[in-house]
């Protein structure tokens, strides 16, 4: 077995450590009052575990009973949004993606460039109009005005699209002579042998469904808020609550951070299936 | 067509799935919740989120105080002015609405927000002259003034004075006060942990006697060796490195720095004023940013909401009566409303005595300075131009470019931006 040289242990250690420290200050200012947060004094754990006068889940407490936050609404909300989103853009891409590499034509080829042409208009032009049909809609403060418009992804259509173009064609064949229609072939044969690829957009859209603001903050209100733009509401024009409003990034890094931990394998495979990894 | 078990159950599937979506409900804009007017109109009233405790209670108390109408209050976190703008290019739209610094040039070319000149002129000399300047635009007034927030230099009395030094009335002296107060453990002065670029950028303009625009507001209006001396002269300074605080516990919205006393002078905002006087007691003041070159005049940063009637809301005459009931007829909601939540400024200066928090002291001083040197951007210095001018700035004081050179970029985009 080839040995690893000791002296890369020590370059990967640091280097995770350097990439871990913008994590770990989010859980120490967590644990911090405001004094301490803006002490000129730097101390490594939060002052919130030697002040004697208030627990050390102080900030935990008061986010989570903060009745204008709606913390547990807000998160409540946001996984339902995000799963969702993520659940209606694989489905939507993956089919969209499947016919694109599948049926090779002039209409295709218009399709798949009208497609990656999207990825190329700057989100803030189509961000206003969007939001006016969203409104015309009667979608503003509704899952449906949340999930739907940023469902339809150009990108996942283009990573699937590269998946399926090298998907060995000889296991669809096998089943059409089996007598498998086109649905069935995607659903029976590709479906089930694109685990990689789905884990991949599955994490990308969950993540980036997760951490959304703009969107969510114009059109989610009272009834749907979700996490992100809750969080928003310790950060005003009369100043910043930094210890809560670290408590709450840190609350909401753990969904994601599962996500990943679980993910990570296919997350990485599908990286490398797709062609995004060099 | 044969239909498998499978995919019928997937079929019934994917329209619960939307059936599920469309019956979580929804609306054109969250405005179609309140109930309807037991006497009158049934209006809508938006908010930006203010970070006081006890404001959204207040302002929600003042509506339904309104005799004439049902008023509901929607109170909105997040970037409240991307939201409002975008509401209001749909069609249903709030009637009544805070916006920052008044009705914007878009909100008022496009026709979306009401004239309310002759709503404010009986009353008009009752309010800051400076803000009613920053609210009026092709000669009417679009929003009526709430109240008013700024921000000031602090500096503790007690350390000038055994500096054997008096309040600086000039750039120059602030610069030298600043170096003088220095010492191992504290900074002279401390603007932002950007050197000061951000906050002091808009005063260079104001404090050096010269205004963002020309009088036809086609190009820029400072642009001359007075300014050029001004920003150069602060960027030798910054460079020098001694009485400038660079890097803070915190950022220059909060008084932290001035509390901590890493500095002897904080420009920061008024609204910090409760915990500097808790933290220092009455060895607290508060100047406006000394007069710069040599015909420069004192300037204090202000910024006010302003409250507008929308063109196409329900009832456009309905909501201009509520404006005018709340922000122009009951005094009383109006000191409260500067003065029980945080430290903020009515806009009727004549209110300021009967506010507590600006009777006397620091609060007094600030109050008759926004009065007498009270600055804001012009209505037509876009976000785009206040970017490229703070740019130009920091190029100059950060990276030491001749000042010529870093602003005649600027003065092209001005020309462009303008013409627009």
């Amino acid at each position: 077995m080839k040995r690893f040289p000791v002296w890369r242990y020590v370059l990967a250690t640091a280097l995770a450590l350097v990439f871990l420290l913008p994590f770990y200050m989010i859980v120490r200012n967590a644990f911090s009052t405001d004094a301490g947060f803006t002490s000129p004094h730097f101390h490594w754990a939060g002052d919130l575990f030697t002040d004697p006068s208030q627990p050390w889940y102080a900030n935990l407490a008061s986010v989570f009973t903060n009745q204008s936050v709606n913390l547990a609404g807000s998160l409540l909300n946001s996984v339902v949004v995000s799963v969702l989103q993520t659940l209606g853009t694989v489905v939507v891409s993956m089919l969209a993606a499947y016919g694109l590499a599948r049926y090779d034509g002039r209409a295709s080829r218009i399709l798949l460039g009208l497609t990656l042409f999207t990825l190329m208009v700057p989100a803030a032009v189509t961000f206003i109009p969007t939001y006016i049909m969203t409104a015309r809609l009667q979608w503003i403060d509704s899952y449906q005005g949340l999930v739907v418009p940023p469902m339809f992804s150009a990108l996942a259509t283009y990573l699937f699209r590269s998946h399926f173009l090298g998907f060995p064609h000889e296991l669809e064949e096998a089943a059409r002579l089996d007598g498998a229609n086109p649905w069935q072939v995607f659903w029976r044969i590709v479906f089930p042998n694109s685990g990689g690829i789905i884990a991949a957009v599955g994490t990308i859209t969950f993540m980036g469904s997760w951490n959304a603001f703009l969107w969510p903050m114009l059109v989610a209100r009272d009834n749907t808020r979700t996490l992100q733009v809750s969080l928003s509401r310790f950060m005003t024009s009369q100043g910043v609550e930094y210890p809560e409003l670290f408590t709450g990034a840190m609350i909401s890094l753990i969904p994601v951070l599962i996500v990943f931990v679980v993910l990570q394998r296919w997350l990485v495979q599908g990286m490398e299936l797709s062609g995004m990894s060099s | 067509m044969n239909i498998s078990r499978r995919g019928l159950l997937s079929f019934a599937g994917g329209a619960a799935a939307i059936a599920g979506l469309n019956a979580c409900g929804g609306n054109s804009g969250g405005l179609t919740s309140g109930s309807s007017a037991s006497n009158g109109a049934a209006l809508t009233q938006w908010y930006h989120e203010y970070g006081e405790q006890g404001v959204e209670a207040a302002v929600r108390k003042y509506a339904s105080a309104y005799p004439n109408a049902t008023v509901e209050v929607k109170w909105n976190p997040g970037e409240y002015m991307k939201l409002l703008n975008s509401q209001l290019l749909t069609g249903d739209v709030p009637d009544i609405f805070e916006s920052e610094n008044g009705a914007t040039v878009d909100m008022i070319n496009a026709g979306q927000v009401e004239d309310l000149t002759e709503l404010i002129k009986p009353y008009v000399d009752q309010f800051a002259p400076s803000v009613i300047e920053r609210f009026t635009f092709k000669d009417a007034i679009w929003s009526i003034p709430q109240t008013i927030d700024c921000r000031v230099l602090y500096y503790r009395p007690s350390l000038l004075a055994t500096a054997g030094l008096s309040a600086p009335t000039t750039l120059t002296e602030l610069l030298t006060t600043a170096d003088a107060l220095t010492t191992d453990t504290r900074g002279g002065f401390f603007g932002g942990n950007d050197g000061g670029v951000t906050v002091m950028a808009p005063l260079f303009i104001w404090a050096s006697g010269h205004k963002e625009l020309n009088g036809e507001r086609t190009e820029l209006g400072f642009l001359d060796d007075s300014f050029y001396g001004v920003v150069s002269e602060y960027a030798e300074w910054y460079k020098s490195g001694k009485g400038l605080l660079k890097a803070a516990s915190a950022e220059w919205s909060s008084a932290a720095p001035f509390i901590n006393e890493e500095c002897a002078m904080q420009w920061t905002g008024l609204w910090n004023l409760p915990e500097v006087l808790a933290a220092h007691g009455d060895d607290v003041a508060v100047m406006a940013m000394p007069a710069m070159g040599s015909s420069g005049t004192q300037a204090i940063h202000f910024g006010a909401y302003g409250s507008c009637a929308a063109v196409k809301g329900k009832d456009p005459a309905a909501a201009k009566e509520f404006i005018k009931w709340l922000w122009i007829d009951q005094e009383d909601y109006q000191v409260e409303f500067a003065d029980s939540f945080g430290t903020h400024i009515p806009a009727k200066p004549a209110l300021a005595a009967k506010a507590t928090k600006l009777a006397s002291g620091p609060g007094a001083t600030a109050a008759q300075l926004v009065a007498e040197h009270g600055f804001t951007a012009d209505i037509m210095w876009s976000g785009a131009l206040g970017t490229a001018y703070t740019d130009a700035v920091s190029e100059v004081v950060v990276k030491g470019v001749d000042p010529k050179q870093a602003f005649q970029a600027l003065a092209e985009t001005a020309k462009t931006e303008l013409a627009s």
